[in-house]
Formats: C-alpha cells, structure tokens, sequence
C-alpha cells in the first residue's frame, strides 16, 4: 500500500519518491533517540523526532529528516538525503541531496553528484563538491 | 468477558500496515509543519528586506522634507501652512477664544507633605499645580504672541527689524502688562 499521496508531489524531487516511500524506519515526533544508527543494507529512515547520533548507511539508502526531526551532533550518510528539519552536523549525500525550504542546516555538506536547495532554506557550513570538476564541463 | 470478546474481534495491525499508517500521518504532519514554517520564513524575510527598508527610507524622506521645509520657508509659515492642512482636510476647528475658564486664577493650594495621595493636585505637592499654570500660560502667551504679531504687521509693514523687536519683547512679557 503507497500511503505517499504521489498526485500532490508535482514538483521535481532530486531524491525520488519510490525511495522516500521506502522507508523502513521512522523516529516519531515527540522521541528522542541516543546513539548511532547503522546499516550495511540498502533501507530508509525517517527522522521526525531528535535523533542525538549518528546515521550511516554503508550501501545505498535513504534518510528523510522530516519538517518536526532535529539530528545533532552527527553524521549522516547515504545515498539519498531529503532534509525538511533540522540538522547540527556534517552530511554526506553520494547520489543526491535535497535540503527544502524549511531545513536548518549547521555543518559541512558533501555530496558527490546532485544537490538541491530550496529557497529560504537555511544553512551555516562548508559545500564540498567530491564529483570530478573537469570531467562533467 | 466482554474486554476478551473485543481484543480478538479486534485484527493487529501487520507490521507493513503500521509502517504505512505511520508513514502517512508523518507526511501529513510534516507538510503542514513545513509550510508553515517556510511561510513564517517568508513573512520574516519580506519584512526586513522590504517593509522595514521602505518605512525607514519614507521617515529619512519626510525628515529631510521637513526640515527642508523649515529652512526654505521659516517655521511659521510651515506650521500654519500645516494647520491650514489639517483643517481642510481633517476639519479641525482652530481655537479662537482664550481658554478664560482655564483656572488660571485659582489660588494656587499647597500641600505641606509631597506624597500626600488624597487629591491628584496634591499627589505631587507645589509641583504639579505650578506646570498646569505655568502651561496654561504658556498658551496665553502663545495667543498673546500671535495677535500681537498680526497687530504689528498690519501696523508696520516695512519696518520688520522693529516688529520683530517687539513681538520678541511681547513673548516675554506676562499677561496683562502694559508695554
């Protein structure tokens, strides 16, 4: 069952649904989770509460930080990255990242093919680009 | 008997479906979290880059208007120029008689003791009832003032050095002294 109402996405994603619908893991609103989340497996968190730790995904994978989630003091990695809320923290996105309009980013930023940013999207950090500069011009 | 009858009619919820309801509500949620907030962002931004710059460029441009105003015509055209504004456009009624019911007269009533909170005259003493006389003067001798200028430019209206002299030594003189 798709319970993602795709007819009111209309707009382009850099993270695709099928993989924000794949979400295999959720941190509801109001928890708050201590440590390290870590998977060697091609899945999907999504964060709307506070996560106080890191998350990895070693192979694929997609995390979602929902509009109420907050991450801190961590590092997030994944193939896919959509942020809506809040993230105190250093993210690493191998495929594509997509930071929305009401995300709060402090930390560095590494992505290796696609980014996104929405307006009013709120970010304090460093953008590395870890793609080969000369080949892609 | 009853609560056992209704947990087994009741099916749980396989682990997909949970997932899915979960999945669901976040969305639902987070989509109404999310425009608010960027809404609350926008409102914040069109604020200080539009509202607040325009409202302080408008007070700088009336303030440099005014004072332009002032320098280039005298303050008192500008006032009665603004009076004469105000009336026709708002219908103020400029004030043509002495306030003669202004207790002007009134024997002043000292109180011995600052502080006393019986009567509002006397909640601050001899300080009180002398800045309503005093500024109840103060508008006697502004009328004072501008009848007398009227007077003097009907008189004299070439000698303006004389006048002004005048006019200047009719300010400071009290009500009802002869010159």
């Amino acid at each position: 069952m798709n319970t993602y109402n795709t007819t009111e996405r209309t707009t382009a994603r850099l993270v695709p649904n099928d993989r924000l619908n794949a979400i295999t893991s959720l941190i509801g609103e109001g928890a708050v989770f201590e440590g390290s989340f870590h998977s060697k497996d091609d899945l999907g968190i999504k964060v709307d509460g506070q996560l106080i730790g890191g998350i990895v995904f070693e192979n694929g994978g997609a995390i979602h930080i929902g509009p109420t989630g907050l991450v801190e003091n961590t590092t997030i990695e994944a193939d896919y990255i959509f942020i809506e809320g809040k993230v105190k923290g250093n993210v690493i996105a191998r495929k594509s990242l997509e930071i929305s309009g009401s995300a709060t980013v402090l930390g560095d930023i590494v992505y290796d093919a696609l980014i996104d940013i929405h307006p009013r999207a709120r970010l304090r950090g460093k953008i590395d680009y870890r793609g080969d500069l000369d080949s892609t011009l | 008997m009853q609560e056992v009858e209704n947990t087994q009619t009741t099916a749980l919820l396989t682990s997909e479906e949970l997932r899915s309801k979960a999945i669901a509500i976040s969305q639902q949620r987070g989509q109404s979290v999310a425009k608010r907030r960027v809404a609350k962002r926008w409102v914040t931004w069109f604020l200080w880059s539009w509202i607040l710059p325009i409202i302080g460029s408008l007070t700088v441009l009336m303030a440099v208007a005014s004072m332009s105003l002032v320098y280039y015509f005298g303050p008192a055209k500008v006032i009665d120029s603004a009076q004469n504004w105000l009336i026709e456009r708002f219908g103020i009624e400029r004030p043509t008689t002495k306030p003669d019911n202004i207790a002007l007269e009134k024997p002043q009533e000292k109180s011995d003791t600052i502080g006393n909170k019986t009567t509002p005259d006397q909640n601050i003493g001899i300080s009180n009832a002398q800045s309503v006389t005093n500024s109840a003067s103060t508008v006697i001798l502004q009328f004072d003032r501008d009848i007398e200028l009227q007077n003097s430019k009907a008189a004299t209206p070439n000698n303006s050095s004389s006048s002004r002299t005048n006019n200047a030594n009719s300010v400071l003189l009290p009500k009802g002294t002869q010159q």
